[in-house]
């Protein structure tokens, strides 16, 4: 279908693997973060500045080093290793503490990690704190062992007579699942609770349903 | 229903080093979870290594880093792989990550049968969401047809069918089929 890499279905990403400066859809923090490391290296010039300037009047210049409010990177080698080798964040406390992503490198590798703004947890953005995963473990197990809902046939109160209708017969019948979206129809836009809402995004929050709806699908 | 047994509780996890991964699927086992859902890195997705300069700044950023087999070993250290059920969400190379895990277990000296894996294996999410495929459309399907028929065939336990995403799939605009397929298949598909 698609002989050459490259072809068709995502025009582009192949010239970003090979490494182009990855700012195209580029988050606007990550843009804003990427732009402060140039201004960076711009500080680091400066500072070599007053060597090679003439050195009468060099207090002129002193403005132009404390424009950069970035910490000055002392081990350049180092901290570049550690970013490499992702120690940054794995090994820091950022990685427990739901911070934001450090890197002056965005996605390149890939062409995005979607980001479903309905999801509770974005692993791009940032990764579950322990605590974070006992709470949703222990809910889960709350609603298992505590809520009585387990001790019903029919827990989630007709799932079990849907899943069964639609493995006795499921599909064949083209009108009754018309029928059935007639009523309603998830209009894309993300992950299942977005769905669990019927038709439109009811019984979310109003924020929820806002980003279910900047999210819904460009139409082409 | 869920009288016999109770839904699986699964999470998806996975940092860093394979390691650190490892530590937390303890932690949380050791808190009563009985299935692990495993993040890699978007460089193991993509099948590079992780001094790869393409890979700068993703190793171990979105899900643990895979290199090798001594890698898979340590993520799975001390985890009986044959009481807990693992779903391996990698599609561009689900059929290595597979074959590694059941190395593992094969060390572990766990009976086949009883390793229960879920392996994502979904290619064409990957064109039509998320990115991480390898090569064009052709040559990603084939690896993945191989393994459904070979796993599928050799190993009973392993949930040989493609964990199609539809979520995944209908954030960047896909819509469901006007018509539906006249029937799902209740085993695994033969492919040719």
């Amino acid at each position: 279908m698609h002989d050459r890499p490259g072809d068709g279905l995502r025009p582009g990403h192949r010239g970003r693997l090979r490494g182009d400066d990855g700012r195209a859809g580029m988050p606007v923090d990550e843009f804003a973060r990427a732009s402060r490391s140039t201004s960076r290296r711009g500080a680091r010039s400066s500072r070599k500045s007053p060597s090679s300037a003439p050195a009468a009047g060099s207090t002129r210049d002193a403005p132009r080093e404390v424009r950069s409010p970035e910490p000055q990177v002392l081990d350049v080698p180092l901290a570049h290793r550690r970013r490499r080798l992702g120690l940054h964040r794995a090994g820091s406390r950022r990685t427990t503490s739901c911070a934001a992503p450090t890197s002056r490198w965005p996605a390149r590798s890939a062409g995005r990690q979607t980001h479903g703004a309905c999801r509770p947890t974005t692993e791009a953005y940032t990764i579950p704190s322990p605590k974070a995963q006992l709470i949703a473990l222990r809910t889960m197990q709350i609603c298992a062992e505590e809520s009585g809902a387990t001790d019903t046939v029919d827990p989630l109160a007709g799932s079990y007579h849907v899943g069964d209708a639609h493995q006795r017969d499921g599909g064949k019948d083209p009108g009754k699942l018309a029928a059935v979206e007639a009523h309603g129809r998830h209009r894309g836009g993300g992950e299942d609770r977005c769905a669990a809402g019927g038709g439109g995004a009811a019984g979310l929050s109003a924020s929820s349903r806002r980003c279910c709806r900047a999210r819904s699908p460009r139409s082409r | 229903m869920y009288r016999d047994r109770l839904w699986t509780m699964r999470q998806y996890i996975g940092f860093g080093t394979p390691e650190e991964t490892n530590g937390r699927f303890k932690y949380l086992m050791a808190h009563g979870r009985d299935a692990l859902n495993v993040a890699f890195d978007l460089p193991t997705q993509l099948g590079l290594d992780s001094d790869d300069p393409r890979a700068e700044g993703e190793v171990g950023r979105v899900g643990m880093a895979i290199d090798t087999l001594a890698d898979m070993e340590a993520a799975f250290a001390g985890i009986p792989l044959d009481r807990v059920s693992v779903s391996l969400t990698i599609n561009g190379m689900a059929a290595p990550i597979t074959a590694m895990y059941y190395a593992v277990a094969e060390q572990q000296g766990r009976a086949a049968d009883r390793v229960v894996t879920t392996p994502q294996n979904d290619i064409l999410k990957e064109f039509v969401a998320r990115g991480t495929w390898i090569y064009p459309v052709e040559p990603s399907a084939a690896p993945g047809r191989r393994s459904h028929r070979v796993l599928g065939a050799s190993l009973p336990a392993l949930q040989s069918r493609v964990g199609v995403r539809l979520s995944a799939s209908a954030r960047p605009g896909a819509r469901p089929p006007r018509r539906w397929p006249t029937a799902w298949p209740s085993r695994p598909p033969t492919w040719r």
